[in-house]
């Protein structure tokens, strides 16, 4: 573990992000500042010794799970103007407070960096962690298909059954232009009768 | 307890491994066929041959693995990872859930027609239910047991939403999923918990700890201050939660004691169990079920309520009786507790119910909370009267479904209706008296009375309970069997005596699928005479215990 500091900055703004989210109206800016927490706990698992769990948050929610909350705002034109009129601004130092009361409860440890000077708070490093040759990616195959093989086979089983229950489930299966054409009526009909 | 590890080893693996084949070869054969073809004309073919698949997988088990288990104070598993553990309980319930699902097999294949369900989708979800369940009863590993949940869970999101031309049941589903991911969460607190304590997601782990916990060496945590030993944990109780005088008996008697130096495994198994309490639908919980199951199709409610609740049952097992064996907890009081109100729930919510799922919805929370209560005092002949009547149960469930689904009226030529209320029964006597007398042998065994084996399983759970000196509780449940006696012979007189002058017009029935119910009927009478054929079976599931 290389430094502390780094880590509680970073994480400070993603709860200061956090409490932005809910309290902005404009949607473009909330979708910014997601990004911004995305790209801000990136940062913090890299500094965690997990450098493949960091890459894998950029890509997969910034890259797709970002880009699909564009696309709906972009085709759904939702408009959060009169949700954000109810939550008063001056509710956030109350959320404040309640998380400081909730942090001294569970953090039983302490709050003073003892044995260390002013330069080694920042400029620390454990050489002792650098020799070793194992990375993050390699601990998740080790654990992967060799502990959990078995959970890994049935969640692709739950992938599976995902990818063909979501289509049984969604409406208009059977999206016809019913005005124009003959043999699409008589189609229909029929299949009033199944489905 | 000793894990033999096994090497090359796939005999024991059949049933997941042909489940998963049949559901892998259905899936690319079925999408291939119906591109051209109507799903309609190959529908009955395919459920005959799933029927015939899981026949076979019953008769594989039967013959191999049943037997390959000599030792019984050992479990065997496969490989380096523990998670898929082989032991007599596993197998006997893999054996059960593939007999179950050969007969709703069968009688869903002349059933899904005259429902007009063509969807070839819906026989694959089942598959998968049932290959969740059968998963779930090898798991030894926290995380296999909660990925299987998902997988049991999943499926019935979409088996309660497909229907498409029905308004509710898309909300059905979606309220479904809130409750069994909230459920889910409950769970994964719960391990997280275990894996806090233990390092470890396997469930013997638990029991290593808590055989030696003279040996743990005591940390400063707060409740560690508080040593609670037996006589202290009974004043304890006393001063800090309200407890009524039934429960007070129950403290006295079995000397409950708390946790003293690792608080939070406790805390663990208790949200566990609360996920599972959630999941079955028993009450305090059980709201969401009576709307779900009202408003889904009769096929799926089936489905659910014959196998959907099977493997919590080994969950609970594997739990209370491989890890937490010789520890006395507060938690029993709350699983009697829940019995206890699932089963006055159950008898007298139903006094005013007409409509015929909602009947069977809460007599199965009220069955459900008669296992949990054997199931809860922890001896070798409780955990066998609670798997006894397990089976009954569903045996019982078989019947009454079964002629449910294939009693369909014809009011016109064109127009059919579902049963829904009682009152499509309404003389049924006249119209078909063998389903009539196979209904009212079912609904006498459910009683209990004596000629039928019912009586046998409900005298199973009293006698239980007296044998721990139990006896207000025994007062209590035997009102509610009482009461509950009421709703179950007025269908009889519906079926019998009912004051109209003619009764429904149905269609014809399948002579396959009334031989199913009137040889089943048959069996709860023969079972009454000879029940060693259930015992047997049932003694080869609970050897594993107080190993």
């Amino acid at each position: 573990m290389e430094s502390y500091v780094l880590i509680f900055y970073f994480t400070i703004f993603i709860v200061i992000s956090s409490f932005l989210i809910i309290s902005i109206d404009n949607t473009v800016f909330l979708l910014l500042i997601l990004i911004i927490a995305f790209i801000l706990a990136s940062f913090t698992l890299y500094l965690l010794n997990c450098e493949f769990l960091a890459l894998m948050f950029l890509i997969v929610y910034i890259g797709a799970i970002m880009i699909l909350f564009l696309f709906l705002l972009m085709l759904l034109d939702l408009k959060f103007k009169n949700l954000s009129r109810s939550l008063n601004r001056d509710y956030l130092i109350g959320y404040l407070l309640v998380l400081l009361i909730i942090g001294l409860t569970v953090y039983q440890g302490n709050f003073v960096f003892y044995n260390c000077s002013i330069i080694e708070l920042f400029n620390f490093t454990d050489w002792r962690l650098l020799v070793n040759s194992i990375y993050n990616i390699n601990i998740y195959s080790m654990l992967l298909f060799g502990n959990f093989v078995v959970e890994l086979l049935v969640i692709g089983l739950l992938l599976l059954l995902v990818l063909i229950g979501i289509i049984l489930i969604i409406n208009n299966y059977l999206s016809l232009d019913v005005k124009n054409s003959n043999s699409i009526k008589q189609v229909s009909i029929r299949s009033k009768f199944f489905y | 307890m000793i894990v033999k590890i096994i090497y090359l080893n796939y005999s024991l693996f059949y049933v997941e491994y042909f489940t998963g084949v049949i559901l892998m070869y259905l899936l690319i054969t079925y999408s291939l066929v119906t591109v051209n073809i109507l799903n309609i004309l190959v529908q009955k073919t395919v459920t005959d041959c799933l029927c015939l698949g899981f026949l076979l997988i019953s008769f594989l088990i039967l013959n191999e693995a049943l037997f390959y288990i000599i030792d019984i104070n050992t479990i065997i598993s496969v490989g380096i990872n523990l998670s898929l553990v082989f032991d007599s309980l596993g197998i006997t319930f893999k054996l059960i859930i593939t007999c179950l699902s050969f007969i709703f097999f069968l009688i869903i294949s002349t059933v899904l027609i005259d429902y007009k369900i063509t969807i070839f989708e819906l026989l694959l979800i089942i598959l998968f239910n049932i290959l969740g369940l059968i998963v779930l009863c090898s798991s030894y590993n926290l995380m296999l047991v909660f990925i299987s949940l998902e997988l049991v869970s999943f499926s019935s999101y979409f088996l309660i939403g497909f229907k498409k031309n029905y308004y509710y049941s898309l909300e059905c589903s979606l309220k479904y999923l809130i409750i069994s991911t909230i459920s889910g969460s409950l769970f994964l607190i719960g391990t997280l918990l275990f894996y806090y304590n233990l390092g470890s997601f396997l469930i013997q782990d638990i029991n290593i700890l808590i055989l030696n916990l003279d040996l743990i060496y005591l940390t400063s945590n707060f409740l560690s201050k508080n040593l609670l030993f037996k006589t202290e944990a009974l004043d304890y109780c006393l001063k800090s939660i309200n407890i009524s005088y039934l429960f007070l008996e129950y403290l006295l008697l079995n000397k409950c004691f708390l946790a003293s130096s690792r608080p939070f495994i406790e805390l663990g198994f208790s949200f566990i169990l609360l996920s599972i309490v959630i999941k079955l639908g028993i009450s305090p919980f059980h709201t969401w079920a009576l709307e779900i199951y009202e408003k889904s199709t009769s096929i799926v409610v089936f489905l659910f309520i014959l196998l959907g609740k099977l493997s919590y049952f080994i969950l609970l097992f594997r739990l209370y009786f491989y890890s937490f064996n010789q520890y006395n907890s507060i938690l029993g009081l709350f699983i009697l507790s829940v019995a206890l109100l699932s089963i006055i729930i159950g008898s007298f919510s139903n006094l005013r119910q007409k409509q015929i799922k909602t009947l069977l919805v809460y007599s199965s929370i009220s069955h459900i909370g008669y296992i949990l209560l054997a199931f809860q005092i922890k001896s070798f002949f409780s955990v066998e009267v609670a798997y006894f009547y397990l089976l009954n149960y569903l045996l019982s469930n078989i019947i009454i479904w079964s002629i449910i689904l294939l009693l369909i009226k014809r009011q016109s030529i064109y127009k059919t209706k579902f049963s829904k209320t009682i009152t499509d029964f309404a003389l049924l006597n006249k119209t078909n008296k063998i389903a009539a007398l196979g209904l009212l042998i079912t609904l006498f065994s459910i009683i209990g009375l004596p000629p039928f084996i019912g009586f046998f399983s409900k005298f199973g759970i009293l006698l239980v309970l007296v044998g721990e000196d139990l006896v207000t509780l025994l007062l209590i449940i035997i009102l509610c069997t009482i009461i509950s006696v009421f709703y179950y012979i007025r269908v009889v007189k519906v079926l019998y005596f009912e004051n109209i002058r003619i009764g429904k017009l149905y269609y014809p029935l399948n002579s396959f699928n009334c031989f199913i119910f009137s040889c089943s009927s048959f069996i709860l009478i023969f079972l009454f005479i000879n029940p060693r054929l259930l015992y047997l079976l049932i003694h080869r599931l609970v050897l594993n215990f107080n190993l």
